[in-house]
């Protein structure tokens, strides 16, 4: 009786309602944010890097592009990382800032939004910076956008031709742009722009990418071709960190300790009861 | 005729595109010509493609006017709102752009929401996951989940205040092992696309135009 | 600028061409190449049998990827599964229901089924209503196929394509659903998903194989074989550059820089 009902314990353990595991999660995600515990984040030298980086590429007379290559349902994890990027270099003096997407066509929009978040510090648009909007091809508009910017931008996101904007002046191919600050989520996206600009031009790219496209970039900053790289939301708490400008990151990596000590937890009890559960049974599940 | 309704004349532009695209990737600089036709015929797909969206657009409406009109039990309302909810973003964006402030409020307060909301769904199936299907049954699976398990301490705040060591062992899996098996993969996807390509231009490759057996 | 651009890479392509124009030349020749065997495409008819034993429809979905992106392969590849499964799934008279992403595909697969039917000889069976554009958003197209599996409730599930945040829902869904899963991507960074809760998993370039390996035919299995010449190449690659780093040396990082 005693082993058949510890049977059913370990047999219902494993086949608990989902339910009761997403109101765990629901409570472990919301008291954090209604609660916060302030735990310390300490900048991980990935993310000091690509700090570092972007004040070295970014210099006074420089022409930046970032590429906004994320949907909205990203925001929550990417957006941050694009506020506080952008803001970063919004900071710099004299230097000029291109903003755009070639494989999102949510891009113009999301740059748009990440505008609302910064402080543009006294820039201009048409002067210091402009969003050019959305083009169409994905590869084939980053070729020709590397190979001739004139050729393919005539206008910008809100219809004004270009030679109404001087913070578009001389700029003929990729060779005249310093930096590229590509903050992507999935494909098209670094992959694309990596065949197209990095490799032909050597062009420095920073990137900035969500949690679960870390691990596949690791390869690209191994070798160079990523001079630095943000991922997730833990780097951009740390980036904001670095900016002094503490934002929606720092306030949901508390709800990340959290919920990854949930999984964990999770983890190890779903474990403990397979185990036992084929203990009791002679080994057969 | 016979020509028309068989599978050559798909094949042979699928060869002569794919030579070209070759080409150009490898000796567009010295050839302009070949350059600017592939960029006019990649600037064709994508209009083709979008126009491809208006055969999606009559699909999705074929199924939930089908939808309505029988009733569907459980499915009517969902078809009516979708439908009303997409045509009304067609026409605002249609005849307002997407600047139209009505778009864009539908963009911001409904849009933007719901698409946050479905991708933040992934939490409660990763939870589901993490209890029912992480399992240490092997060696491999339990490389698997320690490793897992020290990645996800080293991204979260309260790693390092369990223990110092958690972001050191995170960043060199990251950086080592992770690195060495991306790579892997990558040079293994990377053959089997070039062996797919080699298929689909000698016309090999035919499951997708249907089978013939 | 150089008149060939990506030098070392046209050689690459060279020779992982040749060996497998070589490959497929020996198996014309009668010389058959061993490919050793892979769970996931075989376990299709299994689980085709499955729906038609408890008479539920099969599901099949290929994923994000476009016909002009980087990741069509993924998606040709997701395509000739499809045609398979369609023209088994027109043979034991089970509904093969195809949720879809990319527009583009939608004509393809139209007529896919309707070759499906006529192989099979049951006309009848080809229904376009089974051919169901979602969305090309991703999140939307990620709720439409939720609904699909749990109102449609199939007994087989599968993903083959190019998948992102999705690929943990659709799995999941398809669990709850009570349906056999196998799926199959290139994506690196869905790929642990798909192991931990599908049934069976296509890794990378088994899904790419997956249409030759359908097919049953010496000369396209030939082709499998011949891209293994490549792997040795980037293993021969990685040795020597190992050994040349180890020395101070450069000379093989420029080459492939080339």
């Amino acid at each position: 009786m005693i082993a058949s009902a510890k049977e059913g314990f370990w047999n219902k353990l494993q086949a608990i309602d989902q339910r009761i595991l997403y109101v765990l999660i629901i409570v472990v995600v919301a008291l954090p944010l209604l609660r916060p515990l302030s735990l310390p984040i300490t900048v991980t030298s990935a993310t000091r890097t690509a700090y570092e980086k972007v004040d070295e590429y970014s210099g006074p007379g420089s022409v930046i592009v970032i590429a906004y290559e994320f949907i909205a349902g990203n925001w929550p994890e990417m957006g941050p990382i694009a506020v506080a990027m952008t803001q970063h270099l919004f900071r710099k003096p004299d230097i000029r800032i291109i903003l755009l997407a070639m494989g999102r066509d949510q891009g113009p929009i999301l740059a748009e939004n990440t505008l609302k978040y910064i402080d543009e510090m006294g820039k201009e648009y048409g002067e210091d910076y402009v969003n050019l909007g959305f083009f169409a091809g994905a590869e084939a508009a980053m070729a020709s956008f590397a190979s001739d910017i004139p050729g393919l931008v005539k206008k910008d996101y809100y219809g004004t031709p270009i030679e109404q904007l001087p913070v578009m002046s001389g700029l003929n191919d990729l060779n005249d742009i310093d930096m590229f600050l590509c903050l992507w989520s999935g494909t098209p996206g670094w992959g694309e722009y990596l065949r197209q600009w990095q490799t032909p031009y050597g062009i420095t790219v920073i990137g900035g990418t969500l949690g679960i496209n870390g691990p596949g970039a690791q390869p690209y900053v191994s070798s160079g071709q990523l001079k630095g790289l943000v991922v997730g939301l833990r780097g951009g708490g740390e980036y904001e960190k670095l900016i002094g400008k503490p934002g929606e990151a720092t306030s949901g990596l508390d709800a990340v300790s959290t919920t990854h000590l949930l999984i964990i937890a999770f983890i190890i009890l779903g474990n403990v009861g397979y185990f036992a559960g084929r203990k009791r049974t002679g080994g057969e599940v | 005729m016979s020509l028309l309704k068989g599978k050559q004349i798909p094949i042979g532009i699928t060869l002569v595109v794919g030579l070209m695209m070759i080409v150009n990737y490898y000796f567009g600089a010295a050839l302009p010509a070949v350059k600017s036709t592939t960029t006019l015929i990649q600037n064709w797909t994508v209009i083709v493609a979008a126009f491809a969206l208006i055969i999606g657009l009559i699909n999705i409406s074929r199924i939930h006017i089908n939808h309505l009109l029988k009733r569907s039990k459980g499915q009517w309302f969902f078809s009516l709102w979708c439908l009303a909810i997409m045509y009304i973003m067609i026409a605002l964006g249609l005849f307002g752009t997407t600047k139209n402030p009505g778009y864009q409020w539908l963009y911001n307060y409904v849009f933007l929401p719901v698409d946050a909301t479905m991708y933040s769904s992934l939490a409660f199936f990763i939870s589901s996951a993490a209890y029912r299907a992480f399992r240490a049954r092997n060696v491999e699976s339990i490389l698997l989940l320690s490793s897992g398990v020290v990645i996800m301490l080293m991204n979260a705040p309260i790693g390092e205040i369990i223990w110092t060591g958690f972001p050191v062992i995170g960043d060199w899996i990251m950086s080592v092992p992770n690195v060495a098996a991306q790579r892997a993969i990558m040079i293994c996807v990377v053959m089997g696309s070039v062996s797919l390509g080699l298929r689909t231009l000698l016309g090999m490759e035919r499951g997708y135009l249907g089978r013939e057996e | 600028m150089a008149l060939i651009s990506h030098q070392s890479g046209l050689l690459t392509l060279i020779i992982i061409c040749g060996a497998v124009l070589y490959m497929i030349y020996r198996a014309r020749q009668g010389l058959e190449s061993e490919v050793r065997r892979v769970a996931g495409i075989d376990v299709i008819d299994e689980a085709i049998g499955r729906s038609t034993e408890m008479g539920r429809p099969v599901h099949i979905t290929n994923g994000l990827a476009t016909l002009y992106s980087s990741g069509s392969p993924q998606t040709i590849a997701g395509l000739s599964v499809l045609s398979y499964v369609a023209k088994k799934c027109a043979q034991n008279g089970i509904p093969l229901i195809t949720t879809i992403y990319v527009p583009e595909t939608i004509p393809i697969v139209m007529e896919m089924y309707r070759e499906a039917s006529v192989l099979a000889e049951s006309p009848e069976w080809f229904d376009d209503y089974n051919i169901r554009y979602m969305s090309s958003h991703r999140f939307s197209y990620a709720t439409g196929v939720q609904g699909v599996l749990q109102r449609e409730k199939p007994a087989a599930s599968f993903l083959m394509g190019s998948f992102m945040a999705e690929a943990l829902i659709f799995a999941e869904s398809g669990y709850l659903a009570g349906a056999m899963q196998v799926a199959g991507t290139a994506a690196t960074s869905q790929i642990p998903f798909f192991v931990a809760v599908c049934d069976y998993t296509l890794l990378g370039d088994e899904l790419y194989a997956a249409g030759a390996y359908l097919s049953q035919d010496a000369v396209q299995m030939a082709s499998i074989a011949g891209q293994d010449v490549g792997k040795y190449l980037a293993m021969i690659l990685l040795l020597v550059g190992l050994i040349l780093s180890a020395m101070g040396s450069d000379w093989l990082v420029n080459i492939l820089k080339l």
